[in-house]
């Protein structure tokens, strides 16, 4: 076997040059796959996370003038107030501000998340501390240094986020709006709710609007939106640019298919001597499959790797404007390994479109 | 070693069947240097492939040290050919991927042989056959000559017992084409058993023995005198090899 890989080896070293082509196409069709079918599947992701939602009402606050300086918070505390009035009682408002400390030894990152204590069934006076920010708090970074120390509970509270969330963050009380009004950028602030909870839901968001619009509308611009049904309007065009994107990086698979059928095909045409030596010297049909199977496998696999790497690269780093801002496009292991059985399946079919030939052949019509 | 009776191969092409040998019955035994001579068509190409495994007859039987060849599997030919025989041909059919080395490897690789080993017996074999500068060689870089007597390096790496060579001299001139023949002789007096077939008298002289094809049967065998015959050789030919 060992002589077999060798032999396969020298034999794509000497054909290298098609060898290299081959393996460029495979990559740039793999990769081109891959980089549209981890934007499928991050935007399906998506639409299933807010389906799965229960807050399926948000309220989203964007500045107004963007050149203009900012003086007033977006959201105070009295406006939390008011939203409660307006739905009974049925706002989720939480306030994540980052926080950034830095000693002598180290940095320290985390976030303090301001949240309606009395929704969250958690005790007063008190700061919980979320396990990620043991190291910022043994170092004295207390940003609600007033408040009780106390570890963030374990089944807090994922009901509403995650949990990988609250491990980053220090949970204070909404009443802590007032002291920190200057640091509240409209960005932090995360009020939602679930409609089926609303008993008018398509009159509240109005009056929510209308409320905030007249407190501070002279700064900033309200709108209370369902992100799921705006994500299906909005993906449709997303959807159109990830399938063109998506057939693009099939039909150059589909041509390196076709390439790497018909290159082997008349490589065969060329080394049917070379093989029939190869059986008149001993070698037997099942190693010389072995040797035809390892040279196209070398080169799919090499083209497939690269290929999903260079997909799995451009996932993270290449912003094509195709996707919606706020969706966290991320590689999907599916994707690799639907890329990885096309790449076991071309290979299973060249070889075997290969092969039958040598075998249906006589030694000596292949020697001559 | 090699025994065949009534030995037939047919060829069917559109519908007919073209018999290209018609009851061959030969013996060869160990050690001997058997030339089969004949004209172009005879039917002589198609007996070595034969003997050699590399078809199979349509009629007859074929016994190789005592095996009936049709009930062998095709891997045991293949391990046969590995291991018992080696291959000479006209147009030598090296392996233009690989260097000279690379070449006479080919056997020893399939014979399961370690890398090392295997180096280390084509280097052998180049050394004995004064080649060691073609180590590297591609066969765009070699002479006829050369590249002949490097698929002999091959065809023996495995230390065969039995060689074929179809037409070896058949390409090459005069004075390469005794270098070749010299080497075949030697390699048979060192008791290596030589099968091969030639269209040309003055090169089945080598031989211990001739044995003469036509139209697909044995006409003559044995030490005849070819005098007067095809190509009115002047040579007597003797079980001794040499005239």
């Amino acid at each position: 076997m060992e002589y077999v890989i060798r032999k396969a080896i020298r034999m794509l070293y000497w054909n290298r040059w098609i060898s290299l082509l081959m393996v460029g196409e495979m990559a740039l069709g793999m990769s081109v796959f891959v980089y549209s079918a981890n934007l499928s599947a991050s935007l399906k992701a998506e639409e299933m996370r807010l389906e799965g939602q229960r807050m399926d009402m948000a309220l989203e606050i964007s500045v107004k003038n963007v050149q203009e300086v900012q003086d007033e918070p977006s959201l105070t505390l009295k406006d939390y107030r008011k939203l409660q009035e307006i739905t009974g009682g049925k706002t989720f408002l939480l306030v994540d501000i980052p926080q950034f400390f830095v000693d002598a030894k180290a940095s320290y990152e985390f976030s303090l998340v301001l949240a309606d204590y009395a929704i969250l069934d958690l005790e007063e006076g008190c700061s919980y501390w979320g396990a990620e920010t043991e190291e910022a708090l043994a170092a004295g970074m207390n940003p609600v240094p007033g408040l009780r120390i106390r570890r963030m509970p374990k089944q807090f509270p994922g009901e509403y986020l995650e949990k990988s969330y609250w491990d980053h963050c220090v949970v204070a009380p909404i009443a802590y709006m007032e002291e920190m009004a200057g640091e509240i950028a409209p960005g932090f602030v995360h009020a939602v709710w679930d409609s089926a909870e609303l008993p008018d839901a398509g009159r509240m968001d109005g009056q929510i609007e209308e409320y905030l619009q007249r407190e501070h509308g002279g700064q900033y611009v309200y709108r209370v939106y369902l992100p799921e049904a705006e994500l299906k309007n909005n993906s449709e065009k997303v959807k159109v640019s990830i399938r063109v994107l998506n057939h693009a990086g099939i039909l150059i698979l589909a041509v390196f298919f076709v390439g790497i059928l018909s290159i082997f095909q008349l490589l065969f045409e060329r080394r049917k001597g070379g093989y029939g030596v190869c059986l008149a010297c001993g070698a037997s049909h099942k190693q010389i499959l072995a040797e035809i199977f390892t040279e196209i496998a070398v080169m799919n696999l090499a083209g497939t790797v690269l290929g999903v790497a260079a997909g799995w690269i451009a996932t993270y780093a290449l912003d094509a404007r195709i996707m919606i801002g706020g969706i966290k496009v991320r590689g999907s292991f599916a994707v690799a390994g639907i890329a990885f059985a096309a790449c076991a399946a071309v290979t299973v079919f060249v070889v075997f479109a290969v092969y039958v030939r040598l075998a249906e052949g006589k030694i000596v019509e292949q020697i001559q | 070693m090699i025994l065949c009776k009534d030995l037939e191969k047919s060829y069917f092409g559109k519908g007919v069947e073209t018999k290209v040998l018609k009851g061959v019955d030969l013996r060869i035994d160990r050690g001997e240097f058997v030339c089969i001579y004949g004209k172009s068509g005879s039917g002589k190409s198609t007996l070595l492939i034969i003997l050699g495994l590399l078809d199979e007859e349509t009629g007859g039987t074929y016994r190789l040290d005592g095996m009936d060849a049709r009930h062998l599997s095709k891997k045991e030919c293949a391990r046969i050919r590995n291991r018992k025989m080696g291959f000479v041909f006209q147009s030598y059919h090296l392996i233009p991927e690989l260097n000279a080395l690379e070449n006479i490897m080919v056997p020893l690789g399939y014979a399961g042989k370690k890398s090392k080993e295997r180096k280390k017996a084509a280097r052998r074999l180049l050394g004995e056959f004064g080649m060691e500068r073609l180590e590297k060689k591609y066969i765009s870089q070699m002479s006829g000559g050369e590249q002949q007597r490097i698929a002999i390096a091959r065809a023996i790496a495995n230390a065969p017992e039995i060689l074929f060579a179809d037409e070896p001299t058949g390409n090459l001139d005069q004075e390469n084409s005794r270098v070749v023949m010299e080497l075949l002789q030697k390699l048979n007096r060192n008791g290596m058993t030589v099968v091969m077939v030639t269209h040309d008298t003055a090169i089945a002289k080598y031989g211990t023995r001739v044995i003469h094809v036509e139209d697909g049967k044995i006409v003559e065998k044995g030490d005849v005198p070819l005098s007067g015959r095809a190509d009115s050789c002047p040579i007597m030919y003797t079980h001794s090899g040499i005239p």
